[in-house]
């Protein structure tokens, strides 16, 4: 390791070039064959020094020898100090600064050389410094121009203001504070150099740099700010440079746009408005001189919390442009100057809206072509409205918990922090008139690590002690309430001054207040809220808590829609002419691989419903309204196009009209929502049914100004219309979301059917639960679920469907859409261009009849023909010889029974159990005995010349379902079902 | 080199300060015996030609810190040393103004005192002595050549323009005016040895315009306390000594320009108890030093070679900063010099 001798001679080398020889400095000597000249150097150095110092006329070898000279000394008593032994400094000064042969050199060339070579290897490039432009924190207002957010790197958080714009007093105070002889030097102010390396001979506090501007500017922004000698020396060379490179102005304004000045800010611009509500180009001598002083600690002599300190240090300033002659002698010196007046200070802290602000940097870039938001100040024109996404946030958390404490899955891991050292700091510090608890202030001043989950904290109080006791803890507003705590876990964790996060349950009538313990949960979920007619992005929550986890589920993530993609086949069967009440089969089906070849067993595809039961027909609505995979599947065959490969065809390519998806994988189970999807593109394509077509282009930014000026203005036109579709199938399906309100998978909030439309969805195995629904305003997504965790999916757990867990969520959010967005008005009757094409009229709602029988009736819209007449595809897929005309306890309308007792729920069949351990009813296996509908390979219906004499056949000729006999072991049954 | 340029320099002028001087003894055949305690100044005790002197009668008021004592417990332990030796009776430390980075403080001035003790027999009877005759330019001229004096009239006093000095106004009169036997003396001593050069580069160091001054500057009036005053006063009660007093001269240190806020020079003259032939002298040398001085860098004391360059070091001549006879030899050579310098003047008049 080299002595500090080796350090500081080869600083002194660094030093001795950039003052005498800033042009010809070299950054490489050689070991052997340069120690005389970097004896030269460092001679002329220590003549420039004492040039400059003005004392070449003073004997200071004698004054060393003198100090040296210590009565007091005793025998063996150490002269080294800070490592430095005196003796070798006396030793130096006659070796380089008066050039006498020495005995014993102080230090050996040979090291300073080396040393010097190995801190000046790889030296940044000082040219960078031209012209650069620091990142700056853009701002983020909501969609009423209210500002939101602030979005900047960290410590960048600046504004970027021109010299210019920095009145010369302000520049001068900064100079004052900082760097007297700026204009002076050459980057290096050698007096200053010198000073402080005196006082940190002598302080033993912090050391001081003796930096100019141009030499902070290098320390911060390209050699870092290690307090060795190695940086010290690049930090000088560089800064030299930089001289060379930079004019004096371009280096004040790098500086004074990237000092931080307290408030959490850097730069001046910043600072201005953050201290005093201005831009920098209005600050006073005063106000200038404040943040001037600031630039030595920003945090010791905040003015916020040491009001006399800042005061002390405005005067210092004061006094210095006093005797730098800016300020008038009756402006500085008397007594304490008066701080100037200070704007609150707004903490740029908030507790909502992390993974939305995200998405505003994402799409800057993405639509924007801004490479980073926080490149420059831009002020970013945002679509949020902060009402409604804290309160989609607080729905999340809680339905999120509320699941996990329904299906029993609350795992309490720990408390979200311990207070009991900051109570007993609070109960030390207790401040005259503060009447609060020390609780309650330790409380008041803890960071809690979720700090954008939206439930209470509350500190444990008191834990239950014997029978009857409750355990008690405090809030904020230092109220103390029992806590109820039903998970064992966390009862035999939780201490005494725990923090806890808990809902409250104000007191209601004579009951009291109290708080619910509520637990980090595991599951995963995002809502999005969309307002239709333009795709603002109003609200947009993308997992339980951004701290736990910075990914945005609704933008960033596919999941399987399941069920909630199925509006899309029902759109395209009601396209092309079918009607709500066109009645459809919900028998077992099996489709055959698509395209042509060989097939084999394992390739064919036999989905299932939801509840496993099978059978009977039913309308178009009541086949949505309630979710039937087996009916969706059916549509496939005629429904929309004329075989299945044809309706996945058309199904595909509506999927990309309607931009659900960027492609499409052609594959039967996609019908039924295996294909995985962004929420944000499936609340888009609701909204597009919400607008009878109309996609509208989701966006979270309106537009984005720098300057003033407009750099990115969001494009009304990018809103696409579905063609292929019109608004009168658009409106029907609309009107069959409505009844999955009314009385299908989401009728648990049967009472918003006037005023809301949507689907519930759930995937394979329960992986995924969803409920997309639309007002006449805004579309709701929600999505819950796991994360996949090393490409494995994990269930919600039987039951655990869109309509359980994901529409409780949606009420709230939608209530609060209707308080914050617009309010609630009945669904809107079909535009004028649906209108055209649509004739109402009350029908049965199960049998689709338009006589009206004892059933429920509903009114329901038909396609019209040219003449008027109403379209009656009733019976187009099942005949109506095969309806048996009464509908079962499900509301199932059953097909006729046929000698081979299908219908819906046949107990007497063959079930098998699938791969998951349940008993579900059996696919048709083509090799086996027959008993479902079986499509030929090559598009051709019965082909199969096994089963062509099987009686009895359906309207299309196809062979009706066999019960049959199942192999536990068949395989088809672990095929997955949507 | 310690400090920041501006502690660093104003430690140097510090040591400059305690270097300077050589009160230089003319009278050599009188020598100076340390005393550890005032029991030591006993008139019994006292030998010829011999100055017994004590500036360190205890530890127990002594600040370890810069080996003075404070002013509160001077004044508290000492009362009536602080009666007589300070610039007045009712003298409290200063509270003064100052401008420290541009803001304009109000402060009590805390002072550490040196108060030194001498006693010594004039083979002369108290009625041979015309004390009076004393109270002249050349009598304090000799006492310390290091010193250059000039009279002045107090109207030409810097202390009366310069607020540093305003808190030591007498409360009834003004310095140098309504006494019978006075003079006003303005005087300078440049420090000696190594301190100015200290001093010089400790100026180039530091920033700002303002520099320290490498030499002291400070007014007095010497004055004749006859011994009917003496009595009124009371004065001799600070002796010990209860033979009738025979005169004072006093000599009242009321401005100086740094590092010090006031000085005293107090000789009470006093029949011997026992041989009417001799003449009992007791010497005060009080100087209050600005707390704020030494308590600069306290914490190089103990480290060598930068210890020669703290202050306190200095001033009590610890430094090899030290040098000469004088001020810059450090307060206590510089107070013993005086004495004997004093002894031997009278002796010989």
């Amino acid at each position: 390791m080299e002595s500090i001798l080796v350090k500081i001679f080869a600083t002194a080398l660094a030093l001795s070039q950039v003052t005498t020889a800033p042009n010809a400095l070299k950054t490489r000597f050689d070991r052997a064959q340069d120690q005389q000249l970097v004896a030269q150097l460092l001679h002329a150095g220590c003549a420039h020094m004492r040039k400059a110092f003005d004392i070449e006329d003073i004997n200071v070898e004698d004054l060393i020898s003198t100090a040296m000279d210590d009565p007091q000394a005793v025998t063996g008593e150490s002269k080294a100090f800070h490592g430095i032994n005196f003796a070798d400094l006396q030793t130096a000064y006659r070796q380089f600064c008066k050039n006498e042969p020495v005995a014993v050199p102080a230090v050996d060339l040979g090291d300073v050389i080396d040393f010097y070579n190995k801190a000046t290897a790889d030296l940044p490039d000082h040219a960078k410094l031209k012209g650069m432009k620091l990142p700056g924190a853009s701002v983020v207002l909501d969609r009423r121009g209210e500002r939101f957010a602030e979005v900047f790197e960290e410590n960048q958080r600046r504004v970027w203001v021109p010299l210019a714009d920095i009145p010369e007093q302000v520049q001068k105070a900064f100079l004052a504070a900082e760097d007297r002889r700026f204009y002076q030097h050459k980057g290096i102010d050698e007096r200053g150099l010198i000073r402080a390396f005196i006082g940190n001979l002598a302080s033993s506090g912090r050391p001081q740099g003796g930096s100019t501007i141009t030499q902070q500017i290098v320390k911060n922004l390209l050699v870092g700010e290690d307090l060795t000698y190695e940086r010290k020396i690049r930090e000088m060379i560089v800064a030299s440079r930089v001289e060379h490179t930079l004019s004096k102005a371009e280096i004040l304004e790098l500086y004074l746009n990237s000092v931080y000045l307290g408030r959490g800010s850097w730069g001046i611009e910043l600072a201005a408005r953050s201290y005093f509500g201005k831009s920098a180009k209005e600050l006073t001598v005063e106000e200038g001189a404040l943040l001037a002083g600031l630039t030595k600690g920003p945090n010791y002599f905040n003015p916020d919390r040491h009001p006399a300190r800042a005061q002390e240090r405005l005067a210092y300033v004061l006094s210095r442009l006093q005797e730098d002659g800016v300020l008038a002698a009756d402006q500085a010196g008397r007594g304490l100057p008066t701080l100037p007046k200070l704007v609150p200070y707004e903490r740029p802290r908030r507790d909502i809206g992390f993974h939305f602000v995200d998405q505003v940097a994402r799409e800057a870039k993405s639509l924007g072509g801004i490479d980073a938001i926080t490149s420059h100040s831009y002020t970013v024109r945002s679509t949020i409205n902060p009402q409604l996404q804290r309160a989609v946030e607080e729905a999340l958390q809680e339905g999120l918990s509320r699941y996990e404490r329904s299906a029993g899955r609350v795992q309490f891991r720990s408390a979200e922090a311990n207070l009991g050292q900051a109570v007993q700091r609070a109960e030390a510090e207790k401040k005259p008139g503060d009447r609060r608890p020390a609780w309650q202030r330790a409380l008041a001043n803890a960071r809690l690590p979720l700090y954008d989950v939206h439930w209470t904290p509350a500190i444990v109080l008191e834990k239950p002690s014997g029978k009857g006791g409750a355990w008690r803890v405090g809030v904020t507003d230092g109220r103390v309430l029992p806590l109820s705590v039903d998970n064992a876990v966390a009862q035999r964790k939780l201490a005494l001054y725990d923090v806890v996060l808990a809902r409250l349950a104000e007191s209601k009538g004579k009951g009291a207040a109290r708080a619910e313990l509520r637990v980090r949960p595991l599951v995963q979920g995002t809502v999005v809220v969309l307002e239709n007619k333009t795709g603002r992005i109003l609200a947009m929550a993308g997992g339980f808590s951004y701290p736990l986890s910075q990914l945005n589920r609704a933008t960033q993530a596919v999941r399987q829609p399941g069920s909630a993609i199925k509006p899309l086949s029902y759109l395209a069967a009601l396209q092309n002419g079918l009607q709500p009440n066109t009645l459809v089969s919900d028998d077992p089906i099996t489709l055959p691989p698509l395209g042509s070849g060989r097939a084999r067993e394992r390739d064919y595809w036999t989905p299932k419903n939801y509840d496993g039961g099978y059978g009977g027909v039913l309308t178009l609505r009541r086949a949505l309204e309630n979710s039937r995979n087996l009916a969706t599947v059916h549509l496939l065959d005629g429904g929309i196009e004329s075989s299945p490969e044809a309706s996945l065809d058309r199904l595909c390519k509506l999927a990309l009209e309607a931009q659900i998806y960027r492609e499409c994988l052609r594959y039967y189970p996609f019908v039924l929502g295996a294909e995985p999807v962004r929420p944000i593109d499936l609340a888009a394509f609701y909204a597009t049914i919400a607008n009878e077509g109309v996609r509208p282009a989701p966006h979270v930014i309106d537009s984005i100004e720098r300057n003033g000026t407009i750099v990115y203005r969001h494009d009304p036109k990018s809103s696409v219309n579905v063609s292929s579709v019109d608004h009168a199938a658009f409106y029907q399906l609309k009107t069959m979301l409505q009844g999955v309100l009314a009385r299908g998978t989401a009728r648990s909030i049967s009472g918003l059917a006037p005023y809301v439309a949507g689907k519930t969805g759930t995937s394979d195995d329960e992986n995924d639960a969803w409920f997309i629904g639309f007002s006449n305003d805004v579309t709701v997504a929600v999505w819950i679920g796991y994360d996949n965790a090393a490409g494995k999916r994990r269930t919600l757990g039987g039951g655990a469907t869109g309509g359980h867990i994901a529409v409780p969520i949606f009420e709230p959010v939608i209530q609060a859409a209707w308080a914050n967005v617009a309010p609630k008005t009945g669904l809107a009757p079909p535009s004028p261009e649906a209108k055209r094409h649509l004739a109402c009229k009350s029908i049965d709602l199960e049998s689709g009849e338009m006589q009206l029988s004892s059933g429920r009736a509903i009114t329901e819209c038909f396609r019209i023909d040219r003449n008027g007449h109403i379209l009656d595809t009733q019976y187009q897929l099942v005949a109506r010889g095969d309806v048996y005309g009464e509908h079962d306890s499900r509301g199932y309308y059953s097909v006729a029974p046929n000698p081979y007792g299908y219908g819906h729920e046949q107990r007497g069949g063959y079930y098998y159990y699938d791969g998951n351990g349940r008993y579900v009813p059996a696919p048709r296996d083509p090799s086996r005995p027959q008993g479902q509908y079986y499509y030929g390979q090559y598009g051709t219906y019965g082909r199969d010349p096994r089963y062509q004499a099987q009686p009895p056949r359906d309207p299309y000729g196809r062979e009706y379902q066999t019960p049959q006999r199942i192999d536990p072991g068949y395989i088809w049954g672990n095929r997955p079902s949507y | 080199m310690i400090g920041t340029p501006k502690r660093y320099a104003f430690l140097l002028g510090l040591a400059a300060l305690a270097a300077a001087s050589s009160a230089r003894v003319e009278a050599q055949e009188f020598r100076i015996e340390e005393a550890t305690s005032l029991a030591a100044l006993a008139v019994e005790g006292l030998k010829p030609k011999t100055i017994t002197f004590v500036d360190r009668p205890g530890d127990e008021l002594i600040d370890p810190d810069v080996g003075l004592i404070r002013f509160e417990d001077w004044a508290q332990a000492k009362p009536l040393e602080k009666q007589f030796l300070t610039p007045f009776p009712s003298y409290l430390e200063p509270t003064v103004e100052a401008t420290v980075d541009g803001v304009r403080k109000r402060f009590k001035e805390r002072l550490h005192m040196y108060v030194g003790e001498a006693r010594f027999a004039l083979a002369r009877p108290p009625d041979s002595i015309d004390l009076a005759s004393f109270v002249s330019l050349p009598f304090v001229e000799r006492i310390d050549p290091a010193v250059k004096h000039n009279l002045i009239t107090p109207a030409e006093a810097i202390s009366a323009k310069d607020p540093r000095a305003a808190h030591n106004q007498h409360p009834l009169r003004r310095w140098c005016e309504a006494r019978p036997v006075t003079i006003c003396i303005h005087s300078r001593y440049q420090f000696e040895g190594k301190l100015p050069i200290g001093i010089k580069i400790a100026n180039k160091l530091r920033e700002g315009a303002k520099k320290i001054p490498d030499y002291l500057e400070f007014e007095s009036e010497l004055t004749f306390r006859p011994a009917a005053e003496i009595a009124e006063m009371g004065l001799a009660n600070l002796t010990g000594l209860d033979t009738p007093p025979a005169g004072a001269l006093e000599q009242n240190i009321f401005y100086i320009n740094q590092v010090m806020q006031f000085g005293k020079l107090l000789a009470l003259f006093q029949a011997h108890p026992t041989d009417a032939k001799q003449t009992v002298v007791t010497v005060f040398i009080a100087l209050a030093i600005e707390s704020g001085v030494l308590a600069k860098k306290k914490e190089f004391v103990k480290v060598p070679v930068l210890r020669n360059l703290v202050p306190a070091q200095v001033l009590a001549g610890k430094s090899s900063f030290n040098s000469g006879n004088s001020i810059s030899a450090g307060l206590p050579v510089y107070a013993r010099n005086q004495v004997k310098a004093i002894a031997s003047i009278l002796e010989r008049k």
